[in-house]
């Protein structure tokens, strides 16, 4: 009412009002603007601009990256300044396809910052991994860093990061190793993938597609599958690859234990015993490689740093090349353990009296699983185990059987090996009471490699009741004696 | 022309007077419209029903207190854990950094309960003068809601301590809320004064009464369940609010209440007539009964039998032994156990806050159980020589590869595969008082007051083994032995089980904590009165981890034994075997009785 009466002050305050409102627009706006011209370029523009950078550009557009950095997904580069791309080898330059692995080893998807502490590996758009710690992409140092655009950010480096091949290329394109490179080769198995094959039909009578000859088929390798896949450019390995000598010597070393009717199979079995344990995880140079590497499967791979021929830093770790690697036939042979609670079969079904316990062992403070079957009525009843792999040599048989249930009657059993009537060398052995200790059963030889059945068998008389005639094992361990 | 004019006048005079009139009745019309959505003062507590309703409305608002409830009282403590999925106000809470910020440490919500019952207190007292309802109809009610009061305050009182106002009276408007400052910040000590001073007044500490002889409006079937023990169980707050304050032959009479169920109203007007005298019922309710070895319908710790031996043979479902108690609908067996519980149902608010705090499929698994936790169970010995505590299988479980807090979750989560069986329902319970605990805390008093053989015997074997010369003879004249029928109450139990003469006492099934979930006896070391004391504690953990009571008897035996290591050296345990860096600090703060209490805003 008053502002329409007094026309005049209706104005002027409307007037201040307009004032304060625009002031105010004006301060927030200058409060929340960026003051980094670079925000507003996408990567490639700011590159270009980047006069430190210009000889990469060169590459870029040759490659047909430039196309890609103009895109509006996020990307970090890592730009070799002008020197360092002045010391690139003319191969590169001279091979398109080099040249584009090259140029994608600097290039990572997503928005990376440089500086952080702490490694991180970082996949590149070539298929490689780099790895970042602080201002360090691998080798080369980061001289200016997290520069922002506005789909993602770029760093300058002094040197650049070369392409290299990872541990397992380095063996494929490895020559004077021939030992070790063919028999990794004969690993290699092909493979059909009905994913990637191309489908021409349907069988009529089975319903089964029908494929085209020839497709759908890779090969791989058993070494890669099964015991480490150091070709793979994610983790990082060392590998130890042995010259042709001391890869005869060690492969001798083995074969005794690989009896078969074949040598072709013994020298296959001796060799793929002998290079399971030469790939660990992790990378180790020469000088950070320990006096012995534990390989995945427990075993001490002994490491003579005056044998070493030459080690080679490969894009996913190190690969060494060694002229001897002396294992222990004790260290690459373990106790073999079969657990009581993982049989395989049973003489007859008697589920209402198995029992699988839990128990502790006082001697050693820690819990064990075990099995105790009592009552079962069954004269000369037995719990079948499989011990796969057995290699041909002689072992010394122990067990643990705890019969903490009863002080009498004791119960007897005995350990059968790949038969259940033939005693062997494997008398009856009371099992006492509370015995948590490991009891000595007796030798056995296996003539050839196998997987042989072992055998835990009651004594010969049936009852069901009082628990005179029980068997018990925690486990059954078989100890190499060479 | 005159009187044409005069016609006129009056005309217009009556046009003014019905134009104001309107214009009145029109304003008076529309500014004083009753709102549709909500009630107005004059038009509740006009009845019984209104009465009812209000008591329903109360417990409604006080479950959205589950999830402060049990971060405070658990993850302050040494058995729950945060995962990586946590926020930093639950971080702040597990190493006891917290903030004036956090929300967990807000004692906004427990007030804001507080003040609806003072409304409803308040109310009661009008429609009793006003004869709306009868004398015992207000018994009832005041009591529960009195009673409901003073268990919140006595959970103020153990997060905030020193800082608490005891205010009693409703704040309806804007101007009373002025008036809180005419209530004093009380200590701890005087608050606990206060609330057993009003609480043991109350008119009414039984159960509400079951049956046709009086109003049964609130205990009724809602929903699927039935709402027995949806309030709070009286003779259970002040059996503890007389444990904290000390009178240990007060507080263990009251517990002896709930033990004596069928005496003291609980369940006994039921029409199935289980609960007569000599019955499976009456022999169990409320006594921790031995387990049922042949069928395993029990909520104890079962193997099948004559496998007992047998890892595979562990009673592991949701219809049979202790991890049913969690799981089963509200049947003779859960009734047993059972003293208040509160159901969520996944139809209509409040939503159920325990899956997503615990469940890693569905749920934001916030909170994991600690390592400290796990030890404890893996360090106990089963009565089948298994080197751990089953309970600990049942309260955890590995799922995806991570530790689950899986109590909560056995409504929700399929129970064998435990997948969610459906993740849109997300049904659960909030777990709040139960028999163990009360055993558990009558032991305590026990041991106090003197009677430490019969506080070993709940918590260990049960009353007949434990005294009983030679357990396990039979065809003896048991006349004399397994019973404390020569202690005074609330210490007389009569335990007998013999046939020649035949003795069937009402104890005589009762198996102890540890007895039921099948662990050897606690050893006593040293001091036998500490000794039994600590191993009670211990056994809170094991029987009712993330239950909410972890915190509150750490805190009460820590201020007990002037010692404030016990509390500290729990959480410090847990944050270093947890690898938290903060431990050492948690420790030294802890150690001083006035960093035990959260911020009060």
């Amino acid at each position: 009412m008053l502002l329409v009466k007094n026309s005049r002050l209706s104005i002027v305050i409307a007037l201040l009002l307009v004032m304060a409102i625009a002031a105010c627009k004006k301060g927030w706006k200058d409060h929340n603007d960026s003051t980094d011209p670079n925000l507003g370029l996408n990567l490639i523009t700011a590159i270009k601009a980047d006069p430190e950078a210009a000889q990469f550009v060169t590459l870029l557009t040759k490659t047909g990256y430039d196309k890609v950095l103009a895109s509006s997904k996020p990307f970090t580069v890592w730009v070799p300044n002008n020197n360092a791309i002045a010391s690139l080898p003319a191969n590169v330059l001279a091979d398109t396809n080099l040249l584009k692995s090259f140029v994608g080893n600097h290039i990572a998807n997503g928005s990376i910052t440089s500086g952080v502490t702490g490694t991180q590996r970082i996949p590149m758009l070539n298929g490689k991994y780099a790895n970042l710690n602080n201002l360090q992409l691998d080798s080369s140092s980061i001289v200016t860093s997290n520069k922002y655009c506005s789909n993602g950010l770029y760093n300058l480096m002094d040197k650049f990061v070369p392409v290299k091949d990872n541990c397992w290329q380095w063996l494929l394109n490895s020559t004077g190793f021939t030992s070790s490179k063919n028999f990794f080769l004969s690993l290699n198995y092909t493979y059909f993938d009905s994913a990637s094959a191309t489908q021409t039909g349907v069988d009529p009578n089975t319903g089964q597609p029908v494929y085209k000859p020839g497709t759908g088929l890779s090969t791989r390798n058993r070494f890669l599958d099964n015991v480490m896949n150091v070709s793979d450019e994610s983790a990082e390995y060392t590998f130890i690859i042995l010259n042709d000598a001391s890869f005869a010597a060690e492969n001798t070393k083995l074969t005794p234990w690989f009896k078969t009717t074949s040598v072709d199979t013994t020298n296959n079995l001796a060799g793929s015993w002998l290079v399971k344990d030469l790939a660990v995880q992790g990378s180790y140079s020469a000088a950070q490689l320990p006096d012995t590497l534990v390989s995945q499967y427990g075993v001490k791979v002994p490491i003579d740093k005056t044998k070493i021929l030459s080690s080679i830093k490969t894009s996913n770790g190190w690969v060494h090349t060694m002229s001897q690697v002396n294992f222990t036939l004790a260290n690459k042979f373990p106790p073999i353990i079969i657990e009581g609670e993982n049989p395989t079969g049973f003489a007859a079904e008697r589920t209402a009296q198995l029992l699988f316990r839990n128990r502790l062992n006082p001697n050693t403070g820690q819990n064990f699983k075990d099995i105790l079957i009592q009552n079962y009525s069954f004269a000369s009843y037995w719990v079948r185990y499989l011990a796969k792999n057995m290699n041909s040599m002689r072992y010394n048989a122990f067990w643990v059987a705890v019969n903490d249930v009863q002080t009498t009657p004791l119960w007897s059993q005995r350990l059968g090996v790949d038969s259940v009537t033939t005693k062997g060398n494997f008398p009856y052995i009371t099992v006492a009471n509370k015995n948590y200790n490991e009891v000595s059963l007796g030798t056995f030889t296996v003539p050839r490699y196998k997987d042989l059945n072992l055998f835990l068998i009651g004594a010969n008389s049936s009852s069901s009741s009082g628990g005179g005639v029980s068997v018990s094992v925690d486990y059954i361990k078989l100890v190499p004696a060479f | 022309m005159k009187s044409i004019s005069i016609k006129k006048k009056f005309f217009v005079g009556a046009m003014v007077l019905v134009g104001l009139g309107m214009g009145i009745s029109s304003c008076k019309k529309v500014l004083d419209k009753q709102p549709e959505t909500f009630l107005t003062t004059g038009q509740v507590y006009r009845n019984i029903f209104d009465a009812d309703a209000a008591i329903i409305g109360v417990y409604g608002k006080f479950m959205g207190l589950a999830k402060q409830y049990l971060v405070l009282n658990e993850l302050r403590a040494d058995l729950m854990q945060v995962t990586d999925n946590a926020d930093a106000f639950m971080r702040e809470i597990n190493q006891h950094t917290v903030t004036a910020n956090n929300p967990y440490a807000d004692p906004t919500p427990f007030y804001a309960v507080i003040n609806s019952c003072n409304d409803v207190l308040k109310n009661l007292k009008i429609m009793l003068a006003d004869n709306k309802i009868k004398q015992a109809e207000y018994d009832q009610r005041y009591s529960d809601i009195g009673a409901l009061r003073s268990w919140i305050y006595l959970q103020l009182g153990i997060h905030w301590g020193d800082q608490v106002r005891y205010v009693t009276s409703p704040l309806e408007t804007l101007a009373s809320a002025k008036d809180v400052a005419n209530y004093p910040v009380v200590s701890f000590d005087q608050l606990l004064d206060s609330l057993v001073n009003f609480t043991s007044t109350l008119p009414h500490t039984r159960p509400y009464p079951m049956g046709a002889t009086i109003n049964t409006g609130l205990v009724t079937n809602v929903d699927g369940s039935n709402t027995r023990r949806f309030f709070i169980d009286k003779f259970a707050l002040l059996g503890d609010l007389n444990l904290w304050k000390g009178n240990y032959n007060k507080a263990a009479t009251y517990y002896r209440s709930i033990m004596e169920p069928v005496l003291n109203g609980y369940d006994v007007d039921n029409a199935n007539g289980l609960y007569t005298i000599g019955g499976d019922q009456y022999y169990q309710q409320s006594r921790q009964a031995f387990a049922s070895v042949a069928d395993n319908r029990d909520l104890c710790v079962g193997y099948i039998r004559f496998k007992e031996s047998d890892q595979g043979s562990l009673i592991d479902n949701n219809t049979q032994g202790w991890r049913s108690m969690f799981a089963r609908g509200q049947d003779n067996l859960w009734m047993q156990q059972w003293l208040w519980v509160l159901p969520f149902n996944s139809n209509f608010a409040p939503e159920n806050p325990f899956v997503n705090m615990f469940s890693n499929s569905g749920g934001s698994y916030l909170l994991k159980p600690s390592q400290e936790a796990m030890d404890k169970w893996n360090g106990q010995r089963q009565t089948n020589g298994f080197p751990f505590d089953a309970r600990g299988n049942f309260t955890w479980r590995t799922l995806n590869g991570q530790p689950v807090i899986v109590k909560y979750l056995y409504n929700y989560l399929d129970a064998s595969s435990f997948i969610p069986s459906n993740p849109l329902q997300k049904p659960g319970q909030w777990f709040l008082n139960r028999v163990s605990n009360v055993h558990l805390h009558f032991a305590e008093a026990a041991n106090r007051d003197g009677q430490r053989k019969l506080a070993a015997a709940l918590l260990n074997q049960g009353i007949s083994t434990t005294f009983d010369p030679t357990p396990g003879v039979t065809g003896r004249d048991v006349t004399n032995i397994m019973n404390t029928l020569s202690e005074p109450y609330p210490y007389n139990f009569d335990a007998r089980n013999g046939e020649t003469p035949r003795y069937r006492g009402d104890w005589h099934r009762n198996a102890g904590i540890r007895g039921c979930a099948r662990v050897i006896p606690a050893a006593i070391v040293g001091d036998s009165t500490l000794s039994i004391e600590s191993n009670l504690l211990n056994e809170g953990a094991l029987e009712l981890a993330y239950e909410g009571h972890r915190w509150s008897d750490l805190v009460r035996i820590s201020i007990r034994r002037n010692d404030p290591a016990i509390l500290a050296n729990a959480v410090f345990n847990k944050l270093s075997k947890d690898g938290n860096p903060g431990a050492a600090a948690a420790r030294t703060k802890l150690l001083d009785r006035k960093n035990w209490y959260l911020p009060f805003k």
